[in-house]
């Protein structure tokens, strides 16, 4: 994914990046954090939301910024960064709604050959687990390092 | 108003601020550990381990 992409004003301990989202006509902050939700397999949530004018976050509002490419380079590269740190550790991604699960499917749908030099992907359909196809609309998504 | 208590609005400001974020994000991920807890644990290790 050779996509330009945003760079980060902060890199915290705890996993959490926040970038700018930036046009003539707005420009939004956006925040990435990474948080453990399973021990034993290491499995870490990614949880992708805005900051609002009031300081606010919402995992709902549409910014319309039509930077996406972009934004979802910058979350790859968040990924990047991530893994590098925890190199054994596993993200869970899930859209707040079915069109952003949607939208970051076509997405990994779009760069798969190159997503998978570097990562495993791995596809929920309700609670069963599969490896990721083209073609196929799941509810959410595991990436493993290899 | 005393530069202190300014200080200290500022602060509980910020607090409430750190606050209303760790509770969105917190609610987010709550929900995913939420769903795992549904999922076959030795299925998913199973297919995490695949090559």
């Amino acid at each position: 994914m050779n996509e330009e992409n945003y760079d980060f004003s902060k890199v915290e301990e705890k996993l959490r990046f926040e970038f700018e989202s930036v046009s003539e006509q707005l420009v939004v902050r956006k925040v990435i954090e990474y948080q453990l939700i399973n021990e034993g397999l290491e499995l870490y949530n990614l949880a992708f939301v805005d900051i609002l004018e009031d300081d606010s976050l919402s995992d709902l509002s549409v910014t319309n910024n039509r930077d996406m490419p972009k934004v979802l380079a910058t979350v790859y590269r968040s990924m990047l960064i991530f893994f590098e740190r925890k190199p054994t550790a596993r993200i869970y991604i899930k859209g707040s709604t079915p069109s952003r699960t949607r939208l970051y499917q076509i997405a990994i749908s779009k760069y798969l050959e190159e997503f998978q030099e570097k990562f495993r992907i791995l596809g929920f359909l309700g609670t069963d687990v599969l490896p990721f196809e083209k073609g196929t609309n799941y509810d959410s998504f595991i990436v493993v390092k290899i | 108003m005393k530069t202190q208590d300014k200080k200290n609005m500022l602060s509980n400001k910020q607090k409430a601020e750190n606050n209303k974020h760790t509770d969105v994000l917190t609610q987010k991920h709550d929900d995913a550990k939420a769903f795992i807890a549904k999922v076959d644990i030795k299925k998913l290790e199973t297919a995490l381990r695949q090559n």
